[in-house]
């Protein structure tokens, strides 16, 4: 990049102090010499095919490279040792998706580290980073597209986090702090992996039905098809999601199926039954497929109805689940907002049967 | 929106990394639905890197922090909103000529907030940002101006 300011002569218009080429603030008057009177845009990079530019992309690429290389040998780690710890077997701890992403753009940055790249360099720099780790993950990992969806926003945060912290370290040249990294980072992780791990969330939703308790009942234990086509993103874009509910039986014991669109059916055991008041089911069997269902576990639903004394009635509906992916903070709002999507579907068909007098 | 949720809930900006986490979403927002401000923050920091000395770092409240020595000349936020701590002085001439606003969270503060909207915007900010720059230079070697 060539020099920013134009040559000559350079005087301040209040006093006439002359002026270094570079200097916009008087030393005497301490006055502003108006940008455009010494401002010149600069010329940037026009990535012409030199030698220069094919090195420069060859880094970039070796930096995608070298941080999913490092991914690789993290996860394998983690995977390793998963094995050996009771409490990481069968879950993805933080650090899969926030420390491993860091190091990628840890190990990125350092290999970009005297490319002189912009911030927002860096952020379009970590998107392939990300990509190459999610296409990974889908391949190696058997994780599916809704998964790798909902999964890329974090990795790509701390993938570019990672970067910038990583700018600035390599730019302090510590050798000292550098190579103190590597086992900081190995520390957290081993950490993580031996800490226990448990979350559980429940998620409530209400809706208003103008009829009484009973008409509402009727269509608690079995949700007759529901015809309409979901409008939430995530059930479009392949998501299963609640189409029907069957029962066999009725009263405490019975079991009930709640079918799911792709034939993804819950098996449920009815543990409270109180007829115009609560239904309740804990949920014995889920499907495994889609494997997002593999992170998460639906423990219990509850229906709830309150009779309001005008003719209308007052539905909550509840889902108890378990996390097995963590950061809990950010998949739980994933996992509430999709329980939410699957009760507001029900309920608002259960208020339509109901409102209709069928 | 950032000014909205920092005044909203001041305490979230002292949460460790929330900040960060909260302007890398502005980047992306600006990288998915302005391109030309992401070009445009782009060429604002390829310029201030060009200047001698300055180096960069996370800022604590989130966006790219410009350093001269151990001075901070200004910061960037990935909306484009360009944050300089100015003398009370200059801060004052900026903002009554109009060349700034007060600062969008602390306005009686001696900062300064430039909105980088377009790459048309480049110059201007970078003009104040110089003049940090330059004020912090002309401290630490009084004899370069």
């Amino acid at each position: 990049m060539g020099n920013i300011y134009s040559p000559g002569p350079h005087l301040c218009p209040q006093c006439g102090l002359p002026l270094s080429p570079t200097a916009i603030l008087c030393p005497r008057c301490q006055s502003v010499v108006v940008a455009s009177q010494h401002w010149e845009a600069p010329l940037l990079d026009k990535r012409g095919i030199t030698p220069a530019a094919k090195r420069r992309t060859g880094m970039i690429w070796l930096g995608v490279l070298a941080a999913n290389i490092a991914a690789a040998l993290m996860v394998g780690l983690s995977l390793w040792f998963s094995d050996k710890s009771p409490a990481a077997a069968t879950i993805f701890i933080s650090s899969d998706f926030t420390l491993v992403p860091g190091v990628m753009g840890l190990v990125g940055a350092f290999c970009w580290k005297d490319l002189r790249l912009s911030s927002v360099e860096y952020f379009l720099y970590s998107l392939p980073i990300a990509a190459v780790g999610l296409v990974a993950g889908g391949i190696f990992m058997g994780e599916g597209a809704i998964c790798l969806l909902i999964v890329s926003p974090l990795l790509l945060t701390f993938v570019f986090l990672g970067s910038l912290l990583g700018r600035w370290l390599f730019a302090l040249g510590s050798k000292t702090l550098n190579m103190s990294l590597a086992p900081l980072a190995l520390s957290f992780l081993m950490v993580d992996l031996f800490s226990p791990h448990h979350f559980a969330s429940s998620v409530s939703d209400t809706v208003v039905i103008k009829a009484p308790p009973a008409q509402v009942w009727a269509h608690l234990a079995v949700v007759p098809p529901i015809p309409s086509k979901p409008d939430f993103w995530l059930f479009r874009a392949g998501l299963p999601y609640p189409v029907q509910a069957t029962a066999r039986g009725v009263g405490v014991g019975a079991t009930r199926r709640c079918i799911f669109s792709k034939n993804s059916i819950f098996e449920e055991r009815i543990t409270h039954w109180e007829p115009g008041r609560q239904l309740t089911f804990d949920v014995t069997h889920q499907p495994s497929d889609p494997e997002i269902l593999g992170h998460a576990r639906v423990l219990r639903g509850q229906f709830d109805l309150k009779d309001n004394g005008d003719g209308t009635t007052t539905l909550t509906g509840t889902s108890w689940y378990e996390l097995y992916v963590y950061p809990a903070a950010y998949y739980d709002l994933w996992a509430g907002s999709i329980a939410r999507q699957v009760h507001l579907r029900v309920m608002t068909h259960i208020k339509t049967l109901s409102e209709s007098g069928h | 929106m950032l000014a909205r949720i920092a005044r909203t809930v001041p305490a979230l900006r002292l949460v460790p990394g929330l900040p960060s986490l909260f302007d890398t979403a502005l980047l992306a927002h600006t990288a998915l639905f302005h391109p030309a401000r992401l070009k445009a923050l782009h060429e604002m920091e390829q310029i201030v890197l060009s200047w001698p000395g300055v180096t960069t770092k996370l800022h604590r409240f989130g966006g790219t922090e410009f350093r001269l020595g151990n001075r901070e000349i200004g910061h960037l936020h990935g909306n484009g909103l360009l944050d300089i701590p100015y003398s009370k002085a200059l801060r004052h001439q900026m903002v009554q000529s109009g060349h700034a606003q007060p600062h969008h969270i602390f306005p009686r503060s001696n900062w300064i907030s430039f909105f980088i909207k377009a790459p048309a915007d480049v110059p201007n900010a970078a003009t104040l940002l110089r003049l940090n720059y330059e004020r912090w230079l002309a401290v630490d070697t009084p004899n370069m101006l």
